[in-house]
């Protein structure tokens, strides 16, 4: 009797815990079903899509030939927000450039001269090797400290950033210089927009919209520092396993890939960039190896003929690019980690 | 690291039932470590539902290590009288301390992730 009862309570235990499991099953997003735009171009993102793998939801697509542009938007608007992660960096390649033209700093500006970094190695480090990932600067800061919070907010789906400027200033202090070849670095990237910013006496985010989103008329772009400057119902996207992600703000990292914006504006800022009308077009000109990949402007990478950048924070991945002697250029926007590269070089021609 | 997860949530469910039968005993020789065993199953299933890239693998897979984690819930119940509520030759305060710090670690690494 009493074996009976143990029996029974032990299969209705069993019954709770496979229910639970059950209720708990992952539930990740699909590419939206809500979809606008040109039906041809529809059909071909879909189509590359089905052989890449990797969480979807909201995608915004943009091929521009000449004068046209052929959108293909999945689950949003051409005015819907998206973190464009590391594309941030042309923004900041364009601010470089800019700062030159403007007599404000030259590619021989070294991070000492603009930066409370005292006698440490990174003080002299020039803008045009943070510019061309050839600084010698490791890809992040590491630490201790940086690699368990970065560890952390991998499995939190949180930003991993968020240090300070005087953070960001030690960070660059105790870090050690490499050889000056191409080593892609988010830090040198934080360090150069942060250094321009003091060249030009102000902070990043208002560099970045007086010079580059106000003259393209970009007026849903901008740059967060932290949560609070998030605008309005600013979107959060998901991580590449489909859990929903923090949004990246990046503190004073924010020159290496915090800005947010649209599809309507990044067409408006690859088609300057494309025409050689933007504000520092210059940056874009490949001055240095980038190793397999081919060569680098100020940030901007060319391969096989296409000048272009990604961008991936937690839950959004990005690519734009261009190319002059065909005239084409392409924007993708996601708002999830899985990455878009392979469907940016594919509208473009480069498989 | 994302697929390992699974590998490892399977593994985890799978000795946690193991644990409950005659076989396995030797994997849960008390009532704590059978507990232990349980949430240590349960965390890992936290992690893997958080970090695996379920959208490339067919979703239905989650509940392979679940129905384990349930055999291992029913074969739990079924053992629980026959155990000591502590390993039997091991110092009392060792097996207490062990299992507070091993219960306290797992319950964090779970708030890391649903925190």
């Amino acid at each position: 009797m009493k074996r009976n009862r143990t029996v029974l309570v032990a299969a209705a235990a069993a019954l709770v815990a496979l229910v639970a499991g059950a209720a708990a099953i992952p539930r990740p997003p699909g590419l939206s079903s809500e979809v606008s735009g040109d039906d041809a171009l529809i059909a071909e993102v879909r189509g590359r899509l089905a052989d890449m793998p990797g969480v979807r939801d909201r995608l915004s697509v943009a091929v521009i030939d000449g004068d046209e542009v052929r959108t293909a938007i999945f689950g949003a608007t051409d005015a819907t927000e998206y973190e464009i992660g590391s594309v941030t960096k042309t923004v900041t390649g364009s601010l470089f450039a800019e700062a030159i033209d403007r007599g404000e700093v030259t590619t021989n500006t070294t991070l000492g001269d603009l930066l409370d970094l005292g006698d440490s190695p990174a003080a002299s480090v020039t803008l045009e090797e943070l510019a061309t990932h050839s600084s010698g600067l490791p890809r992040l800061p590491v630490s201790f400290g940086t690699v368990v919070s970065s560890i952390v907010a991998g499995y939190r789906a949180s930003d991993p950033y968020g240090s300070s400027l005087a953070e960001l200033e030690a960070q660059a202090r105790g870090a050690a210089v490499g050889e000056k070849e191409f080593l892609y670095s988010n830090l040198g990237f934080a360090l150069l927009g942060q250094a321009l910013a003091s060249a030009a006496g102000t902070d990043y985010p208002t560099l970045a919209a007086e010079r580059v989103f106000e003259p393209l008329d970009m007026d849903d772009s901008y740059v967060p520092t932290a949560p609070a400057e998030l605008r309005d119902g600013a979107p959060t996207g998901y991580t590449a396993s489909g859990r929903p992600s923090d949004a990246w703000t990046l503190g004073a990292d924010a020159p290496a890939g915090s800005a947010r914006s649209t599809l309507a504006d990044m067409v408006a800022f690859a088609t300057a960039q494309r025409d050689g009308t933007a504000p520092g077009v210059a940056a874009t000109e490949p001055r240095a190896s980038s190793g397999e990949s081919g060569e680098i402007g100020l940030a901007w990478l060319t391969t096989d003929g296409v000048t272009w950048h990604n961008g991936a924070t937690g839950g959004f991945t990005s690519w734009i690019g261009f190319d002059r002697d065909s005239g084409r250029a392409v924007v993708v926007l996601n708002d999830t980690a899985a990455n878009v590269d392979d469907l940016g070089f594919a509208l473009m021609g480069v498989e | 690291m994302e697929y390992l997860s699974g590998f490892m949530a399977l593994a985890f469910s799978a000795i946690f039932a193991a644990s409950t039968t005659r076989r396995g005993g030797s994997l849960a020789r008390s009532r704590v470590e059978l507990a232990l065993n349980g949430l240590d199953t349960v965390a890992v299933l936290v992690i893997a539902r958080a970090l695996m890239p379920w959208s490339e693998v067919p979703t239905l897979l989650w509940l392979v290590p679940v129905a384990l984690f349930a055999a291992g819930v029913f074969g739990a119940v079924l053992r629980w009288a026959q155990l000591p509520a502590l390993r039997t030759g091991r110092p009392r305060r060792r097996s207490i301390v062990y299992g507070v710090v091993h219960a306290v670690v797992v319950v964090l690494v779970v708030a890391v992730f649903l925190g």
